[in-house]
């Protein structure tokens, strides 16, 4: 079930949510859970038990990591933990992919293939899988306590808002709010909830599937062959516009459903496009990934603490990681390099070029890098990939064929990317409606009401809109 | 400033759970659109259908399929996107110059894009030729009708982005020329049409519909009636003409592509002439009316709405609506049940009329044509 199919806006949502409003607060956490793993197992209905069980393996791995101090023995259970989540994301996750390179490689060597049945996989697996290790480690790391309840971490962990496209939200960002969020059940965090919502909702079906269906024709191998330089270029920067309004879309929806619960979840967009580094790009993208790159893999490795070498190196392992994370195929992992390469390169010299060449020339430039990794990320192989790279530089005819719909909300997605005033003034609105003047709250849920009848329009009217980072 | 805070939140509430209770209570929002196909009906809950997620499929398509709000939720999405962009969201239909609407068949089929090739049509006219030979043998009849195309009729207003396609031979063409090559009785209703164009008192095709318009309907019933007598050698009811009214809004389904873009704002203004073919109440005893089998498309549909056919054909006469259902008289349909495989049956008709407008020609004659050569070789 995806946020913006009919039987969520239309049926779930209103039932959870009056469900929810309905619960006295000390149960809520229960309506919560309920309504979370229904929602689950309606997509994935074998994959809950997984879901349930690790969960609950990683509950009582962290009580018992609490309760011991003979650090040998925490560190035995940690690993246990660890081993759990990634052998379950690698089986899950990579198994095909592993076996599929193995046996491209016996069939060179002129070997039999081995025979293998093709694993399914569990939706949301790379997200709660990295939720249930940041709990485990926070509570090694003595940040936050472990939960006592079980009911508690699996809410955590299954939370359906967030539980298969992120925030990824770190265990001691959201621990006390777990039980203790009543000062979050009133009516401006709700309508502040709703209209996050139906931002996110609008953005998703008006933006992202608009441009998403563009970079749907193009991006099919005879297609690209009969794309004119010019189409290649405007048909990459919209897919760059649609996974941006897509995924951060989500995001909205996603923040704005915690807040009807009462939740805080962390933000996982801050305007990437305006990015003046790949550096920076990478704190204001997926901000919730990077967090827990950084917290859970960077500084144990060493970060920056160990010397330049030792620095780069956990910078590639880190981004290798982080493509692999996306997916599981050689596409993913030159994505990730191709970032990692950058972020070197700005330690070593390019950061400081792009700061003296200012942003008028550094956000360019930092966009064109990111343009270039989204076609390896876009295209379903290597050899997709490479056609499209031609297509871009073999400097054809300029010659286009698209909508005036299509240029509309092309026109719209570039003027949101690379304007942060639009972004600022909503946090102006916020600072007015934190002022207590209800003009601003007011203005929120009138807008709420517009957006969400045009939204309505269009979830009844249109067919499927998966989206683009269920598939990690 | 609480009470406004209330009201917005209960007034967004409501706007959220409103589709739902339309649901409970039954009631639906909007007129029901027209030319949506219902999804499959989910399979019977089980636990395999379940967990492959299979029946969670069908029942999210139902879901949507069967919201209450949906007719005016899709009419208001239809009509913004309308209004702000042009964009229609329908199957295959395109906006052409000056507002005239068109279907994607008969572009294609007008330029030439479903071409067949001489040779297959060659063949399939000379199958059909040996059909009515031996029709005529058996003292039936065969008349080919060449319906109409809006494309044909009118190509100076296609869509802009057809301008740059060069048009080649198409099928209408070389059946025509293979036709009234054959022995096979033709009425070619396309170029009757194209020569009263500059000419006719009213439009023969409107902007909002993929048919001729009422007007060029009782043209052609006139000429096709005439043809009919001439080749059966026997006069058919006596009829007259009833007033002309010239309207600007739609009667029925005369603008049905423009319906079917299911808009909120109904009714395309343009030229409406209507006027009634009227059977002469004094007529002859014993009036001939032919026993006739239709092999035909929507063409022939409209001839059978304005009940041209119930006037001046035997009851018993049949409609095979694309070789693929029997439609009677009286408003029946029907699957074929192999009706059409008995050759006594087909030699009880007076006549085998096909009627097949030129974006379906080159599907000549669904099956017909192989069923009924069969019949008599």
């Amino acid at each position: 079930m995806v946020f913006s199919s009919a039987l969520f806006v239309f049926y779930f949502l209103p039932v959870f949510l009056l469900a929810y409003l309905a619960t006295p607060p000390p149960c809520r956490n229960w309506t919560a859970l309920a309504g979370s793993l229904a929602f689950y197992a309606w997509g994935a209905p074998l994959f809950i038990f997984v879901l349930i069980a690790s969960s609950l393996a990683d509950h009582f791995i962290a009580r018992k990591i609490g309760r011991l101090y003979d650090s040998t023995l925490r560190r035995r259970w940690l690993w246990v933990s660890i081993a759990l989540n990634l052998g379950l994301l690698g089986y899950f996750k990579y198994a095909n992919f592993f076996v599929e390179n193995i046996n491209s490689l016996l069939v060179n060597f002129g070997a039999q293939p081995a025979k293998w049945a093709e694993v399914a996989l569990p939706i949301g697996i790379s997200f709660f899988t990295f939720q249930k290790l940041s709990y485990v480690i926070d509570v090694y790391n003595r940040r936050m306590p472990a939960l006592e309840k079980a009911r508690d971490v699996l809410l955590y962990i299954a939370l359906f808002p967030q539980l298969i496209a992120g925030p990824i939200v770190r265990y001691h960002e959201i621990a006390e709010q777990l039980n203790r969020r009543s000062q979050n059940y009133n009516l401006n965090h709700r309508i502040n909830g709703l209209f996050r919502f139906a931002v996110g909702l609008a953005k998703k079906l008006f933006i992202a599937d608009v441009m998403g269906a563009a970079a749907e024709d193009a991006f099919q191998m005879e297609a690209i062959g009969n794309l004119s330089t010019s189409e290649a270029w405007i048909i990459i920067t919209a897919y760059a516009f649609q996974i941006y309004f897509d995924f951060s879309a989500y995001s909205d929806m996603a923040i704005g459903l915690g807040k009807l619960m009462g939740f805080d979840f962390p933000e996982n967009f801050n305007f990437p496009y305006i990015s003046g580094s790949i550096t920076e790009f990478w704190r204001r993208w997926h901000i919730t990934l990077s967090n827990w790159m950084r917290d859970y893999l960077y500084i144990p490795l060493g970060g920056n603490r160990r010397g330049r070498r030792r620095t780069f190196f956990n910078l590639w392992i880190v981004f290798l990681l982080s493509g692999l994370w996306h997916g599981a195929a050689w596409a993913f992992v030159l994505w990730g390099a191709w970032h990692g390469l950058f972020l070197v390169m700005e330690k070593l010299f390019l950061q400081r070029w792009l700061k003296a060449a200012g942003r008028w020339i550094s956000v360019p430039v930092t966009f064109f890098v990111v343009l270039m990794g989204w076609v390896l990320f876009r295209a379903e192989s290597l050899e997709m990939a490479g056609k499209y790279y031609q297509a871009l530089f073999r400097w054809q005819e300029v010659e286009w064929h698209f909508s005036s719909q299509f240029w509309f909300t092309f026109t719209l997605a570039a003027l949101i990317s690379f304007t942060p005033a639009l972004g600022r003034l909503s946090y102006q609105l916020d600072e007015v409606y934190h002022s207590r003047i209800g003009l601003a709250i007011t203005g929120k849920g009138a807008f709420s009401l517009v957006i969400l009848a045009l939204c309505f329009s269009e979830v009844a009217v249109s067919g499927f809109h998966p989206f683009i980072y269920f598939r990690f | 400033m609480l009470i406004v805070k209330r009201v917005v939140w209960t007034l967004v509430l409501l706007l959220l759970c409103a589709p739902m209770l339309l649901q409970l209570s039954g009631t639906i929002l909007g007129r029901p659109l027209k030319g949506w196909q219902p999804p499959p009906e989910p399979d019977t809950l089980s636990w395999e259908s379940w967990s492959e997620g299979q029946w969670q499929g069908y029942a999210e398509e139902q879901a949507r399929y069967r919201l209450n709000a949906r007719p005016f939720l899709a009419r208001l999405n239809n009509q913004l996107k309308y209004s702000l962009f042009g964009k229609l969201n329908a199957h295959n239909i395109f906006m052409g110059k000056n507002g005239y609407l068109y279907e994607g068949i008969y572009i294609w089929s007008y330029l030439g894009m479903d071409y067949q090739g001489e040779e297959s049509i060659a063949e399939n006219v000379a199958m059909l030729e040996s059909i009515a030979d031996s029709l005529k043998a058996n003292g039936s009849q065969m008349l080919f009708v060449l319906a109409s195309g809006k494309a044909t009729f009118m190509p100076e207003n296609l869509p802009p982005r057809y301008d740059t396609i060069p048009k080649r031979t198409n099928n209408y063409e070389t059946y025509r020329q293979h036709l009234l090559q054959s022995s096979i009785p033709t009425l070619d209703l396309n170029q009757y049409l194209l020569d009263m164009k500059d000419t006719a008192s009213y439009k023969l095709y409107t902007k909002g519909n993929t048919h001729w318009s009422a007007y060029a309907l009782y043209s052609v019933t006139d000429t096709l009636l005439r043809t009919i007598e001439q080749l059966l050698h026997k006069d058919l009811p006596d009829y007259y003409y009833g007033p002309l009214v010239v309207e600007d809004q739609a009667r029925g389904l005369d603008d049905g592509i423009f319906q079917s873009l299911n808009l909120l704002w109904t009714g395309l203004k343009d030229e409406y002439a209507y006027r009634d073919i009227l059977l002469n109440p004094e007529q002859p005893p014993g009036v001939y009316r032919p026993k006739v089998w239709v092999i035909g498309d929507s063409f022939y549909g409209t001839l059978m709405d304005a009940r041209i056919p119930h006037r001046f054909f035997s009851d018993s006469s049949l409609f095979f609506y694309y070789f693929n259902e029997m439609r009677t008289l009286d408003g029946r349909h029907y699957p074929l049940d192999g009706t059409e495989k008995q050759r006594r049956e087909v030699e009880k008709q007076d006549l085998i009329l096909i009627f097949i407008t030129d974006g379906n020609i080159g599907a000549c004659c669904w099956g017909m044509t192989g069923t009924f050569f069969n019949l008599f070789n």
